[in-house]
């Protein structure tokens, strides 16, 4: 069985027809990439289970050796720029780089989720460099290394973020020297990020106070510590991640039939297909840094023309500890106007500075009672806020 | 008589013809598909990305060389250029499919709700291997994963070859009976 026959079809023909013709191939071999690379990119896919693996390894590792506070240097910040120095092999001089560590919630039904992202691009360019992250469910009190992620920069040797909680007070590099984690108001409830801006040959410079020109790029090789120099024991604990879910075509249940539910007003939407917690919308006790419980989603189109087909989705957070509190802010740093939030819109320099993650993509969301109602796709932001108004969420806590 | 095309490796299949590539495809798509859901979280263009790296092992395939390693790592390589590239150009990357004329995905509900589950499947495999110890999740990712050899991951791991092996067994039975407890 295949998901895409269609294309099955088309490559079997096509196979049929290079070997009829036997052309040589034209393209440029994709060049097979190096052990490094491989494990970089799957570390980039995989990064929150695979660095906090090494992040607990390292703490397992760690030495008691005392250090001098004056060593200390804050980290670089969860976002801002960094113009490595031309290798001596680059043509023509290196432009300066932008680069943002994001958290938001996870999105997917019947899980309480963290989900990091890393996403550097050229200043003053719309496109983006490189993108990645990933999410982790049921991050509880015990686990306090969230996850990390390193993205290449072509060129430019690797950008590596580890978002860490309030207990971690510094990360001992293998010099012993330490990097104190940078807060932000776009990383939640006392998660702080510690960053290692890429290195462009055998040295880099960058822009601010707080940077950390020339640290070895390789996350795994720092060692955390709590505020008394303690190694920091992180547990994972992964049993049980999701809620019960359940899954239809079309519109889910109606309100009262299931604990979250979703209806929107605007009858141009059309339901493709929904998910929602079946059982007790139960929570966590034991979540670090408020995490957020997605109870229910509609996927929505609108228009029939495939080239102007809208597509949005539609989810419900709920707060993970106790679904009936009022839940925080979706978007870690956004700024609510008239019960409307989106991502990146408290950042410096308003939205347009926004950089959206491969996870994050543009997105708005609404406070509905205690929960908040995100809404993802479309065209525009004028369009994602109607949809957003035009959707009826019922919550049983 | 040929053999089942089941028990075929992927070598064999890329070196086969035109219908060992669709099994190969088949074996193959969903955890491509996954890869692209994961990182893009849309599910068509999931499988535009997906097409266009199916399209470049295509076009290379009878470049494929086994000492260089294994098929599917080399695939892993493919989608995550074609990614990079797609993201670096803030565009869905298509130029391979155009070249060898493969018709643009027309996608309707059924099949964007099948990527869906590709992906979900996919994000159960990791939770798997997030619920075993993390030394054993090294050791296969290690091995595995980046198809490591045994004394160079030893080296790294800063334990005996042996204890490798063992980490590996062990992690692979632990992943085995997450997997079957959780259907």
């Amino acid at each position: 069985m295949t998901r895409l026959p269609a294309l099955e079809r088309q490559l079997v023909a096509t196979a049929e027809r290079l070997d009829a013709t036997a052309t040589p191939a034209a393209a440029p071999s994709p060049a097979a990439p190096s052990r490094r690379r491989r494990l970089l990119a799957w570390i980039a896919g995989h990064s929150l289970l695979a660095l906090a693996g090494t992040g607990l390894a390292a703490a397992a590792v760690a030495t008691g050796s005392a250090l001098v506070l004056s060593d200390a240097q804050r980290s670089a910040p969860a976002s801002g720029t960094f113009r490595p120095r031309p290798d001596w092999a680059s043509q023509p001089p290196l432009p300066e780089q932008r680069y943002s560590v994001e958290m938001q919630p996870g999105l997917a039904v019947g899980r309480t989720s963290w989900c990091s992202s890393v996403t550097v691009r050229r200043a003053g360019s719309t496109a983006r460099g490189t993108g990645g992250g990933g999410c982790l469910a049921y991050v509880t009190d015990r686990d306090h290394l969230l996850g990390g992620s390193i993205q290449s920069v072509p060129g430019r040797g690797s950008l590596s973020a580890m978002i860490v909680d309030q207990t971690v007070a510094y990360a001992l590099r293998p010099d012993g020297t330490r990097i104190v984690p940078a807060r932000g108001r776009h990383l939640p409830n006392g998660w702080g990020v510690i960053v290692v801006l890429p290195r462009a040959g055998r040295a880099s410079s960058t822009r601010g106070t707080d940077a950390l020109p020339g640290l070895d790029d390789t996350l795994g090789r720092l060692r955390f510590r709590d505020a008394a120099g303690r190694p920091i024991t992180s547990r994972r604990i992964l049993h049980d991640p999701s809620l019960p879910v359940a899954r239809r075509r079309g519109l889910g249940p109606a309100a009262g039939a299931a604990p979250c539910t979703i209806r929107s007003s605007d009858p141009t939407l059309r339901p493709v297909a929904s998910a929602w917690v079946s059982g007790e919308l139960r929570g966590r006790p034991d979540l670090n840094g408020r995490a957020m419980l997605s109870c229910a989603t509609t996927g929505f189109r609108r228009g029939h023309a495939e080239h102007r087909v809208e597509r949005y989705q539609v989810v419900v957070l709920v707060d993970g500890e106790r679904p009936g509190r009022a839940a925080p802010m979706a978007f870690p740093g956004a700024t609510e106007r008239d019960g409307l939030a989106r991502p990146g819109l408290g950042m410096q320099g308003g939205p347009g500075d926004i950089l959206p993650g491969a996870l994050q993509r543009r997105a708005t969301s609404l406070r509905s009672g205690n929960a908040w109602i995100v809404v993802q796709g479309g065209a525009s932001r004028a369009r994602r806020d109607a949809v957003a108004r035009s959707i009826t969420v019922g919550v049983r806590p | 008589m040929p053999r089942d095309p089941r028990h075929r490796s992927d070598a064999e299949l890329l070196a086969g013809d035109a219908e060992d590539f669709g099994t190969l495809y088949r074996r193959h798509e969903d955890a491509v598909l996954a890869f692209f859901h994961r990182r893009t979280g849309r599910a068509d263009v999931a499988a535009d990305l997906t097409a266009e790296t199916f399209a470049r092992l295509l076009e290379s395939r009878r470049r494929f060389d086994a000492a260089q390693g294994e098929v599917g790592g080399w695939l892993h390589g493919i989608a995550r250029n074609v990614l990079l590239r797609s993201l670096e150009r803030g565009r869905v990357e298509d130029e391979v499919r155009r070249r060898l004329e493969l018709e643009p995905l027309r996608l309707d509900d059924a099949d964007l709700l099948q990527i869906d589950e590709a992906a979900s499947a996919s994000t159960r495999a990791a939770d798997a291997l997030a619920a075993i110890p993390p030394e054993h999740a090294e050791a296969i990712v290690g091995r595995i994963v980046d198809e490591r050899d045994y004394p160079a991951l030893a080296a790294e791991l800063g334990c005996s070859e042996s204890v490798v092996r063992q980490r590996v067994s062990r992690g692979l039975r632990r992943l085995r009976d997450h997997l079957e407890a959780r259907p």
